[in-house]
């Protein structure tokens, strides 16, 4: 009967135990990929201002810098995926419209696709902006 | 409904688009003769350029200029504001993405460089 008790009681401590391995997994990955995105995210915040600043200066003479833009929103692209990883599937929503936006100017290159590109990273570049300021305040 | 940053950055944006294709004219104009910070008043600065437009009946005033606290961090500032008849600002939009690269564009529309380049070609 003791037996049949210390059985029982020692299965459910495994199980909690379990759980617990879990639960303490989870919550390392969390912490660890939120030290990985608060390290990296003002030196990305700085590089997209620069990529911005080249693409507006592509986007006006786009006819002869088509390639020289293209070069550079590639970059971006990569930049915004790596966010996009690092963030999560809930609070990367915000950079859905900017890959949708590259994704249809990789399909059609157009000057009208380019400026759709670039007013994308514009809403990006204010997200991460604020993001930044509440790290600032909130420490 | 309320205007939302996102719209501000949209017509930052646009404002941008319209300066690029030429739609929108831009002529130097005076800067702001003083620029508020943390409620002091601030004295003029060297080197501040202003642009002006006008745009559906309102005048936009896009200014740079170095910060006072320029000790502390020398990067150039960037302000855009919209302007009454008489010349005092009436709303100056936040600081959002696209107002530094807005003012390359102006610059860059001044410099008129496909004008340059074209009179090169054909004389």
């Amino acid at each position: 009967m003791q037996g049949t008790t210390l059985a029982n009681f020692s299965a459910w401590a495994s199980l909690v135990s379990l759980a617990l391995t879990l639960v303490n997994t989870i919550l390392i990955l969390r912490i660890k990929s939120g030290i990985v995105v608060n390290l990296t995210l003002e030196p990305l915040f700085d590089r997209l201002r620069q990529r911005s600043g080249e693409m507006n200066q592509f986007l006006a003479y786009y006819e002869v810098n088509g390639a020289r833009f293209s070069e550079v929103a590639g970059i971006c692209e990569a930049d915004i995926r790596a966010l996009r990883r690092r963030l999560g599937y809930v609070r990367s929503r915000f950079l859905r419209s900017h890959v949708h936006a590259a994704r249809k100017f990789r399909r059609d290159r157009s000057a009208a696709n380019a400026q759709e590109v670039y007013a994308s990273l514009q809403q990006v570049r204010q997200h991460i902006a604020n993001m930044l300021e509440e790290r600032r305040i909130t420490g | 409904m309320a205007v939302t940053q996102n719209d501000l950055v949209g017509a930052v944006t646009k404002l941008n688009e319209l300066t690029r294709t030429q739609r929108l004219k831009w002529e130097p104009c005076n800067p702001p003769s003083q620029k508020k910070a943390f409620g002091m008043e601030m004295l003029d600065h060297l080197g501040t350029k202003s642009f002006q437009a006008v745009h559906e009946g309102r005048i936009l005033r896009i200014t740079e200029y170095v910060s006072e606290f320029a000790a502390f961090d020398k990067s150039l500032k960037y302000t855009l504001d919209i302007r009454d008849q008489d010349g005092s600002s009436v709303f100056e939009f936040p600081d959002v993405a696209g107002i530094s690269d807005l003012f390359r564009s102006v610059q860059t529309q001044k410099l008129d460089i496909e004008g340059f380049i074209r009179k090169l070609v054909t004389n």
